[in-house]
């Protein structure tokens, strides 16, 4: 369902100046759960991120909710239905629904997932796995294309979470988000738990992936937590939103940002959300390792540019 | 037995097609057979399209779930699921977003045989379907009695915009009784006797918070009417044509109060 946005009067930035991009600090999935904690005393948290197709309705109190939110922070949409990595044309009234949000809320990020979520114009709720071939990039690549124009700005695309290897894969993953954003334009949101989890699961070093990535195209890293499947005849971690941040994913997290400079980051907590103070200190945890971070200036300036 | 979806295609450069890749996979997700999986995997990898599949599952029929929690609560969690599952198939979801899923699971639900050995679940789940929408409805500045002022000689001529959140569903059973004795947070209120009645539900959304109230016979009678566009003074006579004793005066003043409505014109006959 399309929003219905009136043209001037719903707009933010009647109240709020628009925010030019996001920054480089801890931000959190807003719950609603956590509304009362948010508006008193947000610290650490300096921004927000969303899905917008929790928003995709004509009114009521979740726009609402959404506008105090923006009128305090900025925020960045986090889209998990445009289905990039699908093998048909995007739906173009989920454009239309994801323009009329970005027009009315002025987001600091608008990002998507490498994956597809639907098939035969069925909404199928998961993200699923994009064959890493020529083929899919060069569809993918367009399908970005065709997003950053109907938004109008340009947008990051996040690194899977793998279950399993596709049999007709023929590149390396990271070869193809790399070129995904080198040719269609847009950014990389680079999910470190995604990348530890896929690791573990298909058998590579995810040392390897964390260090090929290039700093210049790097506009957001998110942290989560995961958990081991139920199925215990299998070794493989699944990517449940519903725990702290893991010891190992904090280390590779590190390392990123040791080369690559101070992103914003972003605690994902989807599931068995807890109370405001356990996702706060996330947070802070995440904010401490940037704060190291700046404190290698020459550090950092020499390696960004590589 | 495990089935596997064949729909690989190969194209030219001899990579697997988008289509055949896309539909096979789908198709594997979606099917009956817990063990399906698409073609060309190994066994590790088809054992782990399982962990796709549950997601699949379990993100749409928990949507369903949060949309129809009371109906979930009256038939039970097992039932409820196992309902859900053949909704998901029986009625694809065509939206990425899942604010509004489930828009025909009342009537699913009422062509359900074993459902109808408990009539009024249907009817249930109408009702939670309007507290959905009115809840996502579009915004408008709900309608105060205090508007009114002023316009006392001629009330029996007006007629009504009704705001865009409100709905009305009327029932042959207790639904309202039903629906407030189930809510998560008024267990107690399951001591309650269920009255043996018809029960039209008006819902409302004043003051961005939805809300539903009870509204008898007359009083259902005189708000369809002026849901309908009817004059207060033909709603009024179409009330008391259905029941001589209906008493307007605090009916009129419940519905005002609820905010169904968003604006008043003079009717076709305004002087
Ligand atoms: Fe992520």
């Amino acid at each position: 369902m399309t929003t219905g946005i009136a043209p001037d009067q719903d707009r933010i930035s009647k109240n709020v100046i628009p925010a030019a991009s996001l920054p480089a600090q801890a931000g959190v999935g807003f719950k609603a759960d956590h509304i009362a904690d948010v508006f008193e005393n947000a610290e650490p948290v300096t921004w927000f991120e969303v899905h917008p197709e929790n928003y995709m309705v004509s009114g009521g109190p979740r726009l609402q909710m959404l506008t105090q939110l923006r009128q305090n922070f900025p925020i960045s949409l986090h889209g998990v239905g445009l289905s990039l990595g699908g093998g048909e044309p995007l739906d173009k009234n989920h454009l239309r629904s994801l323009r009329a949000l970005v027009d009315r809320f002025e987001p600091a990020q608008v990002s998507e997932h490498i994956a597809w979520s639907g098939h035969d114009g069925k909404y199928l709720a998961d993200l699923l796995p994009t064959p890493l071939t020529s083929a899919a990039l060069a569809h993918l690549v367009d399908a970005i294309d065709e997003v950053q124009n109907a938004v109008g700005r340009r947008i990051l695309i996040e690194n899977p979470t793998s279950y399993l290897a596709l049999p007709q894969n023929s590149m390396a993953e990271t070869d193809f988000i790399i070129q995904a954003a080198r040719q269609s334009g847009c950014g990389l949101l680079i999910d470190v738990n995604n990348i530890f989890i896929s690791a573990h699961n298909l058998g590579f070093a995810a040392n390897d992936y964390i260090d090929v990535l290039p700093a210049d195209l790097i506009g957001e890293i998110h942290l989560a937590g995961h958990e081991q499947d139920a199925d215990t005849r299998d070794d493989v971690l699944i990517d449940t939103h519903s725990r702290p941040v893991a010891d190992p994913v904090w280390a590779l997290y590190q390392r990123l940002i040791t080369r690559v400079g101070a992103k914003p980051t972003l605690i994902e907590w989807d599931n068995d959300v807890p109370a405001w103070q356990v996702l706060a200190a996330e947070a802070a945890h995440a904010n401490d390792i940037l704060d190291q971070c700046r404190h290698w200036p020459e550090n950092q300036s020499q390696r960004v540019a590589s | 037995m495990i089935a596997r979806i064949q729909n690989r295609q190969e194209d030219d450069t001899g990579e697997a097609s988008d289509a055949g890749f896309h539909q096979a996979f789908a198709t594997a997700l979606m099917d009956e057979d817990p063990a399906a999986f698409p073609a060309g995997l190994d066994e590790r990898a088809a054992r782990r399209f399982a962990i796709y599949r549950n997601n699949v599952h379990r993100g749409l029929q928990e949507a369903l779930a949060a949309a129809y929690p009371v109906v979930k609560t009256l038939v039970g969690e097992r039932f409820f699921y196992a309902v859900a599952a053949d909704y998901m198939r029986s009625e694809p979801q065509r939206s990425p977003s899942l604010a509004l899923y489930g828009r025909g699971f009342a009537a699913f639900l009422a062509d359900n045989d074993a459902v109808a050995r408990v009539p009024y679940i249907p009817d249930i789940a109408r009702a939670e379907r309007a507290w959905l929408e009115a809840l996502h409805e579009a915004d408008a500045p709900a309608m105060m009695v205090t508007d009114l002022a002023g316009q006392e000689d001629r009330l029996i001529s007006l007629c009504f915009r009704v705001h865009p959140a409100t709905r009305m569903v009327s029932s042959n059973f207790p639904i309202v009784s039903l629906w407030r004795a189930n809510q998560a947070d008024r267990k107690q209120a399951r001591q309650v006797p269920i009255p043996d009645r018809a029960e039209t539900a008006l819902i409302t959304r004043p003051h961005f918070q939805v809300q539903m109230t009870l509204l008898d016979g007359g009083a259902g009678n005189f708000a369809s009417q002026l849901l309908a566009g009817a004059s207060v003074g033909e709603a009024f006579e179409y009330a008391l044509a259905q029941d001589a004793d209906f008493d307007v005066t605090p009916v009129f003043a419940r519905l005002l109060a609820s905010g169904m409505f968003c604006g008043f014109t003079l009717g076709d006959q305004g002087f």
